[in-house]
């Protein structure tokens, strides 16, 4: 390519704070000729090698594999072939999602030779969209036990201060984002997994409607409880990476030709947001520092439009309870054999979590899903009267990584899992900062099935005028 | 540890179940699901809904 050629990169001005681009970023300057796949690719390597010990965030990066798909990407963007605003841009996965000819461990001893046979569903829209697959990050075992020094890699830790729990299961992927070492991460959540770091890490983390992007290739946690979804640092990001995620066949029909950044800049004026604040005030009482973060959301979502009033639903308590039963029947199913064969290759975590499926009848998991119609109608009946709900996503701030009693409190103690019950869509992004820990605290945003373009609305709205996501790790 | 009757129930369930090695090598963590799984099942609502259609609903055609 010649000097004076308009096409040739003309790298300049970003070379700072490359970590920090958003995709939405990364895309404009790709356009602009500002930066080339490949020298995002090769810094975001370069600060992986430098940050990834202290944080844990990525079990293997596949640097090869990512340098050839920026070259490929980088040759397409300069002859104009650009494919939308995932082309070139590097994303990191869980590593319980299937990327081909790479070890899909799910963090366990258990699965070190799991080599992957063919991308998962997800991975292909993905490459589809010109994504580059960076690489694999870290998670709780199986997605369902927590940190330990049992486990094959090391476990991720909070960036802002690494003596903190980031939450999980999609830790790695949170702390990724939270930390400066990838625009984008997927992860899954079978009953809170990509809201707890989402909100720990004070980054954006979206739970799409139950079956919006496919499961296919994602190694299980429970069947009809497992959602996989996008995870930014903005919600502008999550909705870019949510249009490269779903397959056109799964989106309703009147949503196929829409991105979901298309209503990102609508604001919340003449919505109606319902406050459940009985599930924080009543029933599991909140920290009072993240109650009086709701309260601002709720001050906030009133002051730029909305009409915030009283949602009541079904006692969080007794949700979470039927999502327990269903989560702990359906693990079981896969982990049996191996929990007979093989405890000792599980860590303590994981098999103290997992074994109470094994004491469940076939009537308890019947009855639970039961229960699970039930609380759909109603909570479908409450969206009639609301466009979206507002809720406490965690009760309490995130806890130090020693604490044990704390991080037993982690998963009971949050409202998470009744929309996993349900399949409802749910995003959770940062409410504040916690004066006794300066560390991000979180709020929880439940949108109708299928409308997530609305959820992200006001997310994006509420992003707008508090602009936490902003915040770094002070040592960033 | 002590072996209550309800460690030991937890147990005879355990090794119905297959786990005869997690019984003999973790009994601790054997009777902590046990507990757990009691725990959650009174966390239920009490309602008796047992006519109920369950979730998900049955799709003719829908296997692969």
């Amino acid at each position: 390519m010649a000097a004076d050629d308009p096409g040739r990169w003309q790298v300049k001005d970003l070379h700072k704070d490359l970590h920090w681009l958003t995709a939405a970023e990364i895309s404009a300057a790709y356009a602009a000729r500002r930066l080339s796949p490949v020298e995002l690719v090769e810094a975001l390597i370069a600060r992986v090698e430098r940050r990834n010990p202290d944080v844990g965030a990525y079990i293997m990066i596949d640097a090869e594999g990512a340098l050839n798909e920026a070259r490929a990407a980088e040759t397409e963007i300069a002859a104009g072939r650009i494919r939308g605003p995932l082309h070139g841009v590097p994303v990191g996965l869980k590593d319980n999602i299937d990327v081909v000819g790479l070890a899909t461990t799910c963090h366990s001893k258990i699965l070190l030779d799991n080599i992957a046979t063919a991308d998962a569903q997800v991975v292909s829209h993905l490459r589809g969209a010109g994504a580059i697959m960076f690489g694999k990050q870290a998670l709780h075992e199986f997605a369902f036990g927590g940190p330990s020094n049992e486990l094959p890699f090391p476990y991720a830790r909070h960036p802002w201060n690494n003596a903190y729990h980031p939450g999980g299961s999609s830790s790695g992927s949170g702390v990724a984002l939270a930390a400066g070492l990838g625009p984008l991460s997927v992860g899954t959540d079978a009953g809170g997994s990509i809201r707890n770091p989402a909100g720990n890490c004070g980054i954006v983390g979206l739970k799409p409607t139950y079956d919006l992007v496919s499961r296919r290739g994602l190694f299980p946690v429970a069947f009809t409880l497992d959602h996989i979804g996008p995870m930014a640092r903005s919600v502008e990001d999550v909705a870019v990476l949510l249009d490269g995620m779903v397959g056109g066949d799964r989106r309703p029909a009147a949503s196929r030709a829409h991105s979901y950044t298309a209503d990102l800049n609508r604001g919340v004026r003449g919505l109606r947001i319902g406050f459940v604040r009985h599930w924080h005030n009543e029933e599991m009482i909140a920290d009072p520092e993240v109650g009086a973060a709701l309260e601002d959301v709720a001050k906030v979502l009133a002051a730029e439009g909305a009409s915030v009033a009283e949602a009541r639903l079904p006692k969080v308590t007794e949700m979470a309870a039927v999502q327990r039963i269903i989560l702990l029947a359906e693990t079981w199913a896969v982990h049996a054999k191996w929990l007979r064969e093989r405890p000792q290759d599980y860590t303590l975590p994981t098999r103290r979590k997992v074994m109470p499926g094994a004491f469940l009848s076939a009537g308890d998991y019947v009855r639970a899903q039961q229960w699970r119609n039930r609380y759909i109608d109603i909570v479908d009946d409450v969206l009639r009267d609301f466009d979206v709900l507002l809720t406490a996503s965690g009760m309490d701030p995130p806890f130090r990584i020693d604490d044990r009693e704390g991080l037993l409190k982690t998963y009971p103690r949050q409202g998470r899992s009744p929309f996993n019950l349900t399949g409802h869509p749910a995003l959770a992004m940062q409410s504040g900062i916690c004066k006794a820990s300066n560390l991000p605290m979180s709020v929880q945003f439940v949108g109708r099935a299928h409308d997530e373009a609305t959820l992200l609305r006001v997310a994006a709205a509420y992003e707008r005028a508090t602009q936490w996501h902003k915040q770094r790790p002070a040592h960033a | 540890m002590s072996k209550d009757q309800s460690t030991l129930d937890a147990f005879t369930v355990a090794r119905a179940q297959g786990l005869d090695k997690a019984v003999e090598r973790y009994p601790e963590c054997v009777a902590d699901a046990a507990r757990a799984a009691a725990a959650d099942l009174a966390d239920m609502p009490a309602e008796d809904m047992s006519t109920a259609e369950p979730w998900p609903p049955m799709i003719p055609g829908g296997g692969k």
